[in-house]
């Protein structure tokens, strides 16, 4: 027997390598294609690691930046009445320790004495600083030099204070100085800014004054955040110095200060930006990895048989897997070679533009990106080598194209995992930050599984129908289809990724521009004209500011229209209440509104229509004399033990209740002040409730029973008003008032009321049209779905309730939540004052400007007393918005990752043709010997390029919009990481979809074609060289 | 039962061997109940008709297949149950193995020497011994001239000598050789066959030689022949008896009884001439004989009688047509040649084809055979000397490597190429196809897929395409190269046929049945 093991283990190996080098060498353009195309994926994994990153550093800063550098530090203050010198010397160490954290600057010491009172009664503070030269610029005298126990030099602060100590504090003033360093000497530092401050040099001998060391003082330490260098992955490090350090003080109370709302918001936004970017990433992801196993299958059948001769030469099984490992590795180690640096000189592009360290950032995306790319480039160095080594099937009969495979088990099973995940509910920016989603890296795995699947189903017999239809027109591109529909591996591997590419591709810009559309959406529905106004701290209303008419004299080309928006409950079908909000707008001015799409199911017209009232409002009430300042109600009764209140309306049209003073004197009538605004208005009917006398006989009787009255019970008559001083009657009509509180009965000379209350309020007031017949609404579905036969019953504030006839259904309305009923402004208002008076007043007033004019509005409306009002610009937030860097990474990422996409869905395409044009050489070499022109040859390639292109961007295409409805559905983040308000709706217009299909598409066309040039070349060069 | 009782110098050790493999939807048995031995030192040449176990056989010997039953021992390596590892450790050892395509033997990326070098490589040599007895073996077989050149350019004759240098320059002790010489001239063939069997004399290898060339028989101490995966007949050297193998698992099987009635072991006779076809003479390990009934023998006769080819006598048809030629010119060409580079590749050559006529262009390997094709076909243009062709003419072309629409069966192939000739649907599909399908035996796989033909087979359907498509001049490079004697028989009476139909049929050929069916042979120097 002869023997099998000559030589030394280890030399085979490396002679298969030396042949894998060689056949690189000799064929570089697949392998450079392939490994161009891992390029592009490994670079676009360093820039998704390092977009949240750099995202999150620029969100910090710019939220850093929005603190009023006062605040921008921590501060540490302790009050230090009992320790020694020593003691503090300690603590000074411990803390300057303990505040050692990335993007702090070293803690400058200041020592702060209780206010001290100057001879003259001039309160003043006295605070050492260390280093006081730093921070302060000298106006006059000079810099302090001395500071012992007995005598002192400091500096005054400001320009023209003055303040003269008692000599006895051995305090003197050396100079006249303003402080440079906002972060000392502010906030708890000083609690009073008005306050005269006296600065020396150095803490410890500031804090050892004799003559002050019965005066209590604070030690304080302040650690600068520098906003320039401080970055997301520090803030736990920052927040752990702070908590660090106010524990070190033990018993000792110390007050900690530092931004830490600006903080871990910009933390919570980074975290959530990061977590989303798995949607890019696992793209990313599923792309690579996909277009690394097509690039395989398109060379395997030339694998294989170098395999084949390997194996004739007797290499072991272990040698051919180096030699298939060898392989598979170039396209892998140029794509590392390449991809690792031109990831990360991107990621410091980008860095850059933000004006962050790149340097330091590089560190970070280098350690986050090394063990994911490493753990990446194993998984599709093995995978590839997997495809490229595997077995072709055995020569059998075609199979059929509706025959069940593997990968159908594939696609039914993502399929499954996707509406299983799906069924979980939408995820919002909340759990995004709280645990992050797997949803979200799984969607574009599981939905480009689905969708290669669906192509792979699908496209076979669309080519066959299409071979079908052709059969004797087009012999040629026949035959090239008939071979993609019955040998389809690599073309269906194609088609997969394709379609797969396409809608990831598709779906990343559609996101991008819903995500864009969504900060859009989000401005308008904030502000749906160009400005809004609302009440401030001062709770002044804009329309208690400014009538109607006069907004428009602030800046020419101003038009004006009042918006009353309430919240109200609606019952749902679980028997709970929804907040519902109420928003009564002049139907006119809808055809104004800014963020209108077509897609929210009606138009502008249609849903103005809708609730414009049929007729007019009737006015209602009597009229008020306009030099009127006093309304008196003569009556009788029990009107000393009734609150009566006399419901006027004012002349610009709001409601309110006016109360009226009972006299024991005068026991026939009550009287009201009125307010200026009512003078000119009018009288509508009165609001009665129990007096005060009244409330405690019932609490009496409540508390010890049978001892009065059990409940509020009155009879009353009212004779009618007079206005003074004209002391002219008020013509209100007594008979035509309606209660449901009280019995009235009109006698003729006046109206007779009874009730019975129990610590409410009955309302005498006139019916309304508005009233009686149900106010028309625009509302959203939801609240739609909770009509009972077309009806919708809210409950206003008040315990009063209402009823609203559902005349339309829209998704949206600009201005409105997402739950939400439009009515007519005037109708509304109508309706709930005569429900509550006052509560129909219009709290709101929209503005539209040309925007030539808007600024000199905008300027108008920060003077008084217009500063009283919130006022909110379109433009401003949707600049907020579209600047946001979270925002602006988050559309750049998707913007990248379509295009990434579609490189390799182009580069896929490409290769495959060539896989096929080199598959098919015998073919076409036959064809040729037959007289078929090298064109025709190059087109029947194409033809079956093109033919998989189409199919499967059109599947593609499909998917992508289906991915995007979902993603938009469950995926509730804006671009700027918060809840979206109003809730994303997909926005990809039908011109975009074309054109993005184009994109995709032509390009793939044209892959197609450069490819299948190939066939023309190699049928002609295998004729010369066989016969030449 | 082994065909030879086995010793211990005996190499490789089939015993009653089935290979089994799918196709389509069933399984084909490539080997069935298959005994040879084969003893160091001894050389053994396989024939016997395409589709009949040849390249099976390679494939279980090599060790790339195992059997299905029955066993297989080489090199003491029991096949049947031997560890891959094993089998590895044998095939990189102790076997060498040289097909026909250069694909197969040889890679283009690498050089002669790294060609040759690659198997003892593989054996864990160090580079420097490797290339050392790759160096020997390239001088040996007088290319060591190629030892530093990539092997993408070179001829056929000298990449069937370098993969002859990659088989053998680790010194195995079985060789194989599948068609070695099938796209060589007889001239180089013998060459490569003298070549093997000096080299395998050398190395006390065991020599496997499966061809059809009649010209490997030369070299063999025995010539076996396979039909239907079975032994079917056996030629010593020396003696021009062939034995048919009639034991119970050979191609001819007679029952036990019967062989021992009439004094036939294992072996009979075929006397061909004689009244009684078979006479029981004893074989050398015969010792009575039987008659074979009537009908068996019928059998046996149809398909081995000269005259008697199939369903057709096309050799007899051959001979009784006269060529129809009008004297019209299909083309001619005048004083042509071609070089390339400094390498005169085709001597100034006149030849004139009519219509009507077969003619087959010989010679050696690398005298311009193929190259004169080119010509005619205009895929290449002459140096000097001038081509005159028909106005009108239409060429059609067959290449030694046909390529197809691989899904497509053989018949929508045709159709194809009747297509893009102009061709009507009615006109292809009016059974004159299916008729060109019959007379070379393919009718039964008119409808199957080109992807499960074998070489031969899809040699004769690019033959039935070439001549399909209604072309006035038929050039056909090598056509009959993977065909055994008898197809080769039957395809040369098919062109034959065709060329009195009106076309003009040019082979370039050295096979001895398309020779011998040509109207004319023109010989390249």
């Amino acid at each position: 027997m002869p023997s099998t093991t000559r030589g030394r283990v280890g030399r085979a190996p490396l002679a298969a390598a030396a042949f894998a080098v060689a056949r690189a060498r000799d064929r570089p353009s697949r392998g450079l294609v392939t490994g161009l195309g891992i390029t592009v994926a490994i670079a676009s994994l360093f820039v998704t690691t390092a977009s949240p990153l750099i995202a999150g550093d620029a969100t910090l800063r710019q939220a850093l930046e929005q603190v009023a550098p006062a605040r921008r530090s921590i501060a540490v203050a302790v009050s230090v009445n009992q320790q020694t010198p020593a003691e503090l010397r300690a603590i000074d160490t411990q803390v300057r320790a303990d505040l050692l954290a990335p993007g702090l600057g070293a803690p400058r010491s200041q020592v702060e004495y209780r206010a001290l009172s100057s001879g003259d009664g001039t309160v003043f503070r006295l605070i050492g600083v260390q280093g006081l030269s730093d921070v302060v610029t000298m106006i006059s005298g000079r810099l302090p030099v001395a500071c012992t126990s007995s005598h002192c030099e400091v500096l005054i602060t400001g320009t023209d204070t003055v303040v003269t100590p008692q000599p006895e504090l051995g305090i003197e003033i050396v100079g006249r100085a303003v402080i440079d360093d906002p972060g000392i000497i502010s906030g708890q530092f000083r609690p009073d800014p008005a306050e005269v401050v006296l600065l020396g040099d150095d803490v410890e001998s500031v804090g050892a004054i004799d003559s002050l060391s019965l005066i209590g003082r604070s030690i304080g330490w302040v650690a600068p955040i520098d906003p320039a260098s401080v970055r997301v992955a520090d803030i736990d490090d920052l927040l752990a110095a702070a908590t660090r350090t106010a524990n070190s003080f033990g018993q000792v109370s110390a007050a900690i200060d530092l931004p830490s709302r600006a903080l871990i918001e910009a933390r919570a936004r980074a975290d959530t930006a990061r977590r989303r970017v798995a949607l890019a990433a696992a793209q990313g992801v599923v792309l690579l990895v996909g277009f690394t196993l097509l690039a395989a299958a398109s060379v395997r059948r030339q694998h294989r048989a170098a395999r084949d001769l390997l194996r004739q030469r007797g290499a072991s099984r272990a040698t051919v897997n180096v030699f298939t490992l060898c392989e598979a590795a170039g396209p892998v180690i140029v794509g590392l070679v390449l991809g690792v640096p031109l990831g990360l000189w991107a990621s410091a592009e980008i860095a850059d533009r933000w004006r962050l360290d790149s340097g330091d950032l590089m560190g970070v995306v280098a350690r986050q990106s090394a063990l994911r790319v490493a753990i990446g480039t194993v998984l599709v160095l093995l995978a590839t080598a997997a495809v490229m080594a595997s077995e072709p099937k055995p020569a059998g009969r075609p199979r059929r194209w509706w025959q069940p495979t593997a990968v159908d088990a594939l696609g039914v099973g993502a399929l499954a995992m996707a509406t299983l995940a799906l069924d979980r509910g939408s995820t919002t920016a909340t759990r995004l930050v709280a645990d992050g989603d797997p949803l979200i890296a799984a969607l574009p795995i599981l939905a480009a599984m689905v969708v290669a699947w669906v192509a792979v189903r699908l496209v076979p017999p669309l080519v066959a129908t299409t071979a079908f239809l052709l059969r004797r027109r087009a012999p040629l591109a026949r035959t090239a289809l008939g071979e993609v529909a019955r040998r389809p591996t690599v073309p269906l591997v194609t088609a997969g990724f394709l379609a797969a590419a396409t809608t990831l591709g598709l779906f990343s810009l559609g996101y991008r521009s819903t995500l864009a559309a969504g900060a859009h959406d989000q401005a308008s529905f904030t502000v749906p004209l160009d400005l809004t106004l609302t009440s401030g701290a001062a709770l002044v209303r804009p329309t208690a500011i400014e009538p109607a008419s006069g907004w428009a004299a602030l800046a020419a080309g101003t038009r004006s229209t009042e918006v009353l928006r309430r919240g109200v409950s609606v019952r749902n079908r679980l028997v709970a209440n929804d907040t519902v909000t109420v928003v009564g707008i002049d139907p006119t001015s809808i055809a104004d509104l800014r963020g209108w799409r077509s897609d929210f199911g009606l138009s502008q017209p249609t849903v103005a229509a809708a609730i414009t009232p049929t007729a007019t409002l009737t006015p209602i009430g009597a009229a008020i004399p306009r030099d009127t300042t006093q309304l008196v109600v003569h009556g009788s009764g029990d009107i000393a033990l009734t609150d009566i209140a006399i419901v006027v309306s004012r002349a610009d049209g709001s409601w309110h209740s006016v109360a009226t003073k009972y006299v024991s004197t005068a026991p026939d009538r009550v009287t009201a002040d009125l307010e200026p605004t009512d003078a000119g208005g009018a009288v509508i009917g009165f609001s009665i409730g129990q007096s005060g006398v009244a409330s405690d006989r019932v609490q009496h009787h409540d508390g010890e029973g049978a001892t009065s009255a059990p409940e509020f019970t009155a009879s009353l008559h009212i004779d009618g008003i007079e206005a003074r001083p004209s002391n002219t009657a008020v013509a209100l009509d007594l008979g035509g008032l309606t209660s449901d509180g009280a019995t009235l009965a009109d006698t003729g000379s006046g109206l007779d009321l009874t009730l019975t209350l129990r610590g409410t309020t009955a309302l005498v007031l006139p019916p309304t049209p508005a009233q009686l017949a149900r106010i028309a609404a625009v509302v959203d579905p939801t609240t739609a779905a909770s009509a009972d036969n077309g009806l919708v019953t809210i409950d206003v504030p008040g315990q009063s309730r209402m009823t609203l006839r559902v005349a339309a259904i829209v998704n949206r309305f600009p201005g409105a939540p997402a739950r939400f009923a439009i009515v007519d402004r005037d109708d509304i208002g109508r309706a709930f004052d005569l429900l509550d008076p006052g509560y129909g007043t219009p709290n709101e007033v929209w503005l539209s400007v040309p925007r030539a004019n808007e600024a000199q509005l905008a300027t108008a409306l920060r003077t008084a007393p217009y500063d009283q009002l919130v006022v909110s610009r379109r433009t401003s937030i949707e600049r907020a918005l579209r600047d946001n860097p979270l925002a602006r990474f988050t559309l750049g990422l998707f913007a990248v990752a379509g295009l990434i996409a579609g490189l390799l869905a182009v580069a896929a395409l490409y290769l495959a043709t060539a896989a096929d044009a080199a598959e098919q050489a015998p073919l076409h070499r036959a064809l040729a010997a037959e007289g078929v022109a090298p064109r025709a040859l190059s087109r029947m390639v194409r033809t079956s390029g093109a033919a998989i292109a189409i199919g499967a961007v059109a599947v593609g295409t499909v998917g992508s919009l289906l991915l995007l409805r979902v993603v938009a559905r469950v995926i509730a983040v804006t671009a700027t990481s918060t809840v979206p308000v109003p809730p994303l709706l997909v926005s990809v217009t039908a011109s975009d979809l074309l054109v993005g299909v184009a994109a995709i598409t032509v390009p793939c066309l044209v892959a197609a074609a450069v490819a299948a040039r190939g066939a023309r070349r190699a049928a002609r060069g295998d004729l010369l060289r066989e016969f030449g | 039962m082994t065909e030879r009782a086995r010793t211990p110098t005996t190499l490789i050790d089939l015993d009653d061997v089935f290979v089994l493999y799918p196709i389509l939807d069933r399984q084909v048995a490539a080997l069935r109940g298959l005994s040879l031995g084969v003893d160091a030192g001894e050389r053994v040449v396989i024939a016997g008709p395409s589709g009949s176990g040849k390249s099976t056989l390679v494939s279980l010997v090599t060790g790339r297949v195992r059997p299905s039953a029955g066993t297989a021992v080489v090199l003491e390596h029991d096949l049947t149950n031997a560890s891959a590892r094993a089998v590895m450790a044998l095939q990189r050892t102790g076997v060498g193995v040289i097909t026909q395509q250069m694909s197969g033997n040889l890679a283009t990326e690498l050089t002669g020497i790294q060609n040759a070098a690659m198997q003892s490589r593989m054996s864990g040599r160090s580079r420097r011994e490797s290339h050392r007895l790759a160096a020997e073996m390239l001088d040996r077989l007088g290319v060591g001239h190629l030892a530093v050149r990539p092997l993408g350019t070179i001829s056929a004759g000298e990449a069937q000598r370098v993969a002859l240098a990659a088989a053998l320059a680790h010194r195995p002790r079985v060789i194989v050789a599948d068609e070695p010489t099938g796209a060589l001239d007889v001239e180089s063939a013998n060459v490569v066959f003298d070549l093997l069997a000096e080299l395998s004399d050398e190395l006390d290898a065991a020599l496997l030689v499966v061809s059809h060339d009649p010209g490997a028989g030369r070299i063999g101490h025995r010539v076996l022949e396979i039909r239907d995966g079975r032994l079917g007949a056996e030629q010593l050297a020396g003696d021009p008896t062939r034995r048919l193998v009639v034991d119970n698992r050979g191609w001819v099987r007679l029952p036990e009884s019967a062989r021992l009635r009439t004094g036939i072991a294992d072996r009979a006779i075929l006397d061909e001439d004689a009244d009684e076809p078979y006479t029981p003479r004893p074989s050398p390990s015969t010792t009575r004989g039987e008659l074979v009934p009537e009908d068996e023998r019928r059998r046996v006769l149809g398909l081995r009688s000269p005259g008697n080819a199939g369903t057709t006598d096309l050799r007899a048809a051959t001979r009784r047509d006269a060529p129809v030629t009008d004297d019209a010119e299909a083309i001619a060409i005048d004083r042509v040649s071609r070089s390339i580079g400094s390498t005169r590749i085709l001597a100034p050559t006149t030849l004139v084809i009519r219509r009507g006529e077969l003619v087959v262009v010989s010679g050696r390997s690398g005298s311009g055979k193929t190259t004169l094709l080119g010509l005619l076909g205009g895929f290449a243009q002459p140096d000097e000397g001038t081509i005159e062709r028909a106005e009108g003419l239409v060429i059609a072309v067959g290449t030694s490597t046909p390529g197809f629409a691989e899904s497509m069966s053989v018949r929508e192939n045709i159709v194809l190429a009747c297509t893009v000739r102009g061709l009507t649907v009615d006109a292809v599909l009016d059974g004159t196809i299916d008729a060109a399908l019959d007379a070379v035996g393919m009718l039964e796989l008119a409808s199957r897929p080109v992807l499960t033909l074998s070489g031969g087979e899809r040699q004769r359907a690019s033959i039935v395409r070439a001549l399909a498509g209604g072309a006035g001049l038929i050039l056909l490079d090598e056509p009959t190269s993977q065909l055994d004697q008898g197809l080769a028989r039957r395809v040369a009476g098919y062109l034959r046929a065709s060329a009195r139909n009106g076309h003009a049929i040019v082979c370039a050929s050295h096979e001895p049945e398309l020779i011998a069916a040509a109207d004319r042979v023109h010989s390249l120097s």
